[in-house]
């Protein structure tokens, strides 16, 4: 660490715009960003709140289940230590996706909505009431995977998901379903995207050893290869995007069972390379997991 | 060997391999290849000796491990395991010695980020920009212009505005 020495006056705030930027550009942490921004009319200048750096998920914890109002959602960042916290008020919570968060509003509206809200910009997005799935949860959403930027949301149907997007010429829904090769894929945001694309990989789970596969010749004779590493991917993404962060590393959020049968939350790192799992220090509210709260990866936008 | 000339007069004799980790050197005695000695209107003595530590520590890393492949291919097969390891522990090495070299005041670190863009010496720029990421990071608006010195130059209006666009990060 460098230590905190008070620097001469007017330097800093004096950098060249470009050097400003690149520094921006690695805080890779939305709140760092924020307060980057906010520090004198030079530094801001030289970002743009529509060009963020890449960011590292949080980590979530919502209530799941109907019951409550009022929900308060946390989020714990690995980057800086911090926990944010949210309030969504009468509303029920399904779950986190594509930086949104899913609610059922039987509450707020007199009759039964869903919507995906981003918590930190506010913006919701309704989805149309008549969707073509029936008895289903919806649990994911894409907003640019179609032309015009119309919805796509996944639905979750026993052994199979099911993507539905939206084609607003024919203005109707199409289904698609999706067989899952296994149950868990390690990092949700970019699940279905593995299932599309033949260079993707995805991971599963064995008790916090991890194996990790290619999905080759999709969908033509589709088969999964083991890969002994993932060079410098970390969560399919390049790990020198995240300073501090270390690559060729899988970064997975896991539960383990405590004494007196109680359940807890635990965030840790697996590197491949070393073949060793490590635990990774999280605020004590993340602990422990109750059937009515869980904690999963959130990765925020502010678009 | 090349010889450096910093602003302030003081001459570094440096072999061709480290002068050129700079990119902007690498260019110059590519168009011209008689040139011996190049002065650097935009460094100065000190800094131009910790920018060369850097160069020359990342330049012997780089002959140990072709030293190391060679090696293994003279040697034959059966062996791959062992270059692999060995450059797995030369990069954390050399991570080590990036983060121990990186420990550096802000004046110093600030220096650092300028001469490394001027020469364009990609790692060395990529460590110090990193570097001040990681004092911003995690720090509130307040902390950040206190360690840096930077004077808050928005009027109350101006920052009131600012913090209204996302208030959830100031909290």
């Amino acid at each position: 660490m460098i230590p905190d020495k008070k620097s001469s006056p007017v330097k800093w705030a004096e950098l060249n715009p470009d050097l400003l930027h690149i520094i921006s550009k690695k805080l890779c942490d939305i709140s760092s960003f924020i307060c980057f921004r906010a520090v004198c009319k030079r530094w801001r200048s030289a970002t743009s709140l529509s060009d963020p750096p890449v960011q590292f998920p949080w980590v979530i914890d919502w209530p799941r289940g109907k019951g409550t109002l009022n929900f308060t959602f946390r989020f714990y960042s690995i980057n800086t230590h911090k926990t944010h916290t949210f309030e969504v008020p009468d509303a029920h919570i399904y779950g986190p996706s594509d930086g949104r968060v899913l609610i059922y509003e039987g509450y707020r509206c007199s009759k039964e909505c869903r919507s995906f809200l981003n918590p930190l910009s506010w913006e919701e997005q309704f989805l149309p009431f008549v969707v073509p799935v029936q008895n289903v949860k919806p649990i994911r959403l894409w907003r640019n995977l179609t032309k015009n930027d119309e919805p796509a949301v996944v639905y979750n149907q026993g052994a199979h998901h099911i993507l539905c997007s939206w084609h607003p010429e024919k203005n109707k829904w199409t289904k698609k379903r999706f067989p899952l090769a296994r149950t868990v894929a390690f990092y949700d945001h970019k699940f279905f995207v593995a299932e599309l694309s033949s260079r993707r990989i995805t991971v599963i789970d064995e008790e916090s050893q991890f194996e990790v596969y290619r999905l080759e010749n999709y969908p033509q004779n589709p088969h999964w290869t083991k890969l002994s590493g993932i060079g410098d991917l970390m969560l399919f993404l390049k790990a020198s995007d995240f300073g501090g962060f270390r690559g060729n590393c899988i970064y997975f959020i896991t539960t383990r069972n405590k004494p007196k049968r109680s359940t807890e939350h635990v965030i840790g790192r697996f590197d491949i390379g070393l073949n060793k799992t490590e635990k990774i220090s999280a605020p004590a509210w993340l602990g422990n997991r109750t059937w009515e709260r869980q904690a999963t990866w959130f990765l925020p936008t502010l678009n | 060997m090349i010889t450096l000339t910093s602003s302030d007069g003081v001459q570094f004799d440096v072999r061709e391999a480290v002068a050129k980790e700079s990119q902007i050197i690498r260019d110059m005695i590519q168009d011209d290849c008689v040139i011996t000695n190049i002065p650097l209107a935009n460094v100065n003595h000190k800094i131009l000796s910790i920018v060369l530590e850097y160069c020359q520590m990342h330049v012997d890393k780089t002959e140990m491990e072709v030293n190391a492949s060679k090696h293994q291919t003279t040697t034959g097969e059966g062996s791959s395991s062992v270059p692999v390891a060995l450059k797995v522990s030369s990069n954390k090495n050399l991570n080590d010695w990036d983060k121990e070299f990186i420990n550096v005041d802000l004046d110093t670190l600030y220096d650092l980020i300028l001469a490394a863009n001027y020469l364009n010496i990609s790692g060395l720029l990529n460590l110090t920009t990193q570097a001040a990421a990681d004092i911003i990071k995690g720090k509130t608006t307040e902390e950040i212009r206190a360690t840096f010195n930077i004077k808050n130059d928005f009027t109350p209006e101006e920052e009131a505005a600012i913090r209204k666009e996302n208030p959830w990060a100031f909290e």
